[in-house]
């Protein structure tokens, strides 16, 4: 029922265009909250988002320099 | 309300007479304190009968207030004591409402149509008021077509009468024809029901029929004159301070103005409802920018 470009425009923004259908498999019209509400658990993260805070935390972890100290078990402060 | 001593039965009658008409003027606070009073004089009195239609009024009038504190119990209790077909209606009728109003509208179509079957004895304006709500319950299913059926009979069992219901029974009559596709045929019934509503101050009833013709005209792609009644709806909802009313407008504001391309501000009206409803949703904007979801919308289902 939707026009491809809606589904273009939406693709652009990051948003997946099954969306669409999802709302219109409900068939019966709902209330605004409601219809909001289905909108937006129908449209995924957007991935570009979310790729980009993940690379952005691998990123701060390539910075930091490897942990030259062996791990040690028990109080650190006890004297052996 | 001080003014009316109840001392009798008469004066029992005459509030009655005037709780009514605040009613149907909007006045529910008011009418809800007469009713209490009558209610108190009828059990201080011993009038057993008298007492229970005052009892079953005040809690049909304090639903309309706050369905949350609805006593389910003791109006279900009323139902089955019902001596008579009027005290029978007034149980049923308002345990449809409180179900209704929490949004179960199959039980609420159950005591609806109980109330419909008491009224067949009952005068003809309990039998619109049963079929009018019945139409409410099928149009917030999205039962449009069957809704149509039920408003044509409150229609003509109130005709001829200059009154708020008829014009309500119209009003509603008009939107779910248009939602039927008989637009044309909805607005012959929608643009009269809102001239009465204006000119008579019904602000509430009048905020959601321009509501209706913002719709209609939004499906009949003429933005410019649905503004112009979303416009006024939004007024008239945040006058009367109905939350869910202004949400609706704002929402078919936002669609109008993205009809007419004047992004900004359905961006605006937009990012209203994002802030309210998915505050973390920034992509909503977009969605409702670029995606008309408004025949998903049920102007008959408020929550």
């Amino acid at each position: 029922m939707y026009r491809p470009e809606v589904a273009e425009r939406l693709e652009a923004f990051g948003l997946d265009a099954s969306v669409l259908d999802r709302v219109e498999a409900e068939g019966v019209p709902v209330s605004l909250p409601e219809l909001l509400k289905l909108v937006a658990v129908s449209v995924p993260r957007d991935p570009e988002q979310t790729s980009s805070k993940k690379e952005s935390k691998e990123s701060i972890e390539e910075e930091l320099p490897p942990n030259r100290w062996p791990r040690r078990r028990g109080n650190p402060r006890r004297l052996p | 309300v001080t003014e009316l001593e109840i001392r009798s039965r008469g004066d029992f009658e005459k509030a009655r007479e005037r709780w009514a008409a605040w009613v149907e003027a909007g006045h529910l606070q008011e009418a809800l304190e007469l009713a209490d009073r009558a209610w108190r004089w009828a059990e201080a009195a011993g009038e057993e009968g008298l007492a229970v239609r005052a009892e079953l009024n005040r809690w049909a009038i304090a639903v309309e207030l706050d369905a949350s504190q609805a006593p389910t119990e003791r109006l279900r209790q009323l139902l089955l004591e019902a001596s008579d077909a009027e005290h029978g209606f007034l149980a049923s009728y308002t345990l449809a409402r409180v179900h209704e109003l929490s949004g179960d509208l199959r039980k609420a179509l159950f005591y609806a149509r109980q109330a419909r079957e008491r009224a067949q004895r009952l005068e003809p304006g309990r039998k619109a008021a049963s079929a009018n709500l019945i139409g409410n319950l099928l149009a917030a299913q999205g039962r449009f077509a069957e809704a149509v059926g039920e408003y044509r009979v409150a229609g003509e069992l109130l005709a001829g009468q200059d009154s708020l219901r008829l014009a309500v029974v119209r009003q509603n009559l008009g939107y779910c024809l248009a939602r039927s596709g008989r637009v044309t045929e909805g607005l012959r019934e929608l643009i009269p029901a809102t001239r009465w509503l204006q000119e008579r101050g019904a602000l509430r009833h009048e905020a959601q029929a321009r509501l209706d013709l913002a719709f209609v005209r939004l499906e009949l792609g003429q933005a410019a004159r649905a503004l112009r009644h979303a416009r006024r709806a939004l007024a008239l909802a945040q006058a009367v301070s109905w939350f869910e009313l202004e949400q609706n407008a704002r929402f078919l504001l936002g669609c109008c103005w993205r009809d007419l391309g004047e992004v900004f501000l359905a961006r605006r009206e937009f990012s209203r409802l994002q802030e309210a409803f998915a505050p973390d949703g920034d992509y909503l904007v977009e969605v409702l920018l670029a995606w008309d979801v408004r025949p998903w919308l049920n102007l008959r289902v408020l929550r």
